[in-house]
């Protein structure tokens, strides 16, 4: 006699990569956020070389982090 | 394959001691690469800030992972075959290519922003600093593993997945500057 398993069949399934248009949506709100927060600088008048500078240096973390994504 | 500094070893010492070695090395190559645009600017000027802010959008674009805009560096890797000329050599040789960003494979697109900025930079300071924070960014990982030793990939993989979601905040950085710049 074949043992009988009535546990139902469950197919584990892959979570879709995300489409053009949420990538892009996603890309473009970054884009505007950051635009956002430039002329708000600008407004402010604070655009002088130091936070320039320390905008450059987060930027600069920043990309030495992810490059532990490349290894 | 990951292949990262020899900085492993039972001696805490000597993990600290080949960690600071892999440091150094990133700190000469990040301010090795960051000298031959800043001289150039120096010595023959360069063009007007907008174009450095056009620069800029273009990059936080590919920061923002844009789709169909994709940036890559060199596919080259450290071969783990130089490590025979011993471990403190290899994690100092180690850190100057990840350093230079350029030897290796790129690290984020705001790379090249740091380049093309030195060429505009108007004090050497202030490319200590730029380039000596992505030093300690690239570092950091390794300065962690370090310390923790032993628990090597769950720390690892805790710094991917935090990794993974930074380039929003780095595409959020370069567009602000490039809107001042424009």
């Amino acid at each position: 006699m074949v043992p009988h398993d009535d546990a139902p069949l469950t197919v584990a399934r892959r979570p879709e990569a995300p489409g053009k248009l949420t990538l892009l949506t996603g890309s473009l709100t970054i884009l505007v956020t950051g635009a956002a927060a430039g002329l708000i600088l600008l407004a402010t008048g604070a655009p002088r070389g130091g936070v320039v500078v320390a905008l450059l240096a987060l930027a600069a973390a920043l990309s030495g982090v992810q490059g532990l994504l490349t290894d | 394959m990951i292949v990262s500094p020899p900085v492993r070893g039972s001696a805490t010492g000597s993990r600290a001691i080949a960690f600071s070695a892999h440091l150094a090395g990133l700190v000469s190559g990040s301010l090795a690469v960051a000298a031959v645009p800043f001289v150039i600017g120096m010595e023959l000027g360069h063009p007007p800030m907008w174009v450095l802010g056009l620069l800029a959008v273009f990059l936080a674009a590919a920061s923002a992972r844009l789709p169909w805009l994709r940036l890559s560096g060199s596919p080259w890797r450290v071969p783990s075959s130089w490590g025979h000329i011993g471990r403190m050599p290899y994690a100092a040789l180690f850190g100057f290519t990840l350093g230079t960003g350029l030897l290796n494979a790129l690290s984020s697109p705001a790379f090249f922003l740091l380049l093309a900025w030195a060429w505009f930079a108007a004090s050497w300071p202030a490319i200590v600093l730029v380039f000596g924070a992505f030093a300690l960014g690239r570092s950091l990982p390794t300065a962690v593993m370090t310390a923790v030793a032993g628990q090597d990939d769950e720390v690892l993989r805790s710094f991917r997945v935090i990794a993974r979601y930074l380039f929003s905040i780095e595409a959020v950085a370069i567009m602000a500057l490039a809107i001042t710049w424009l």
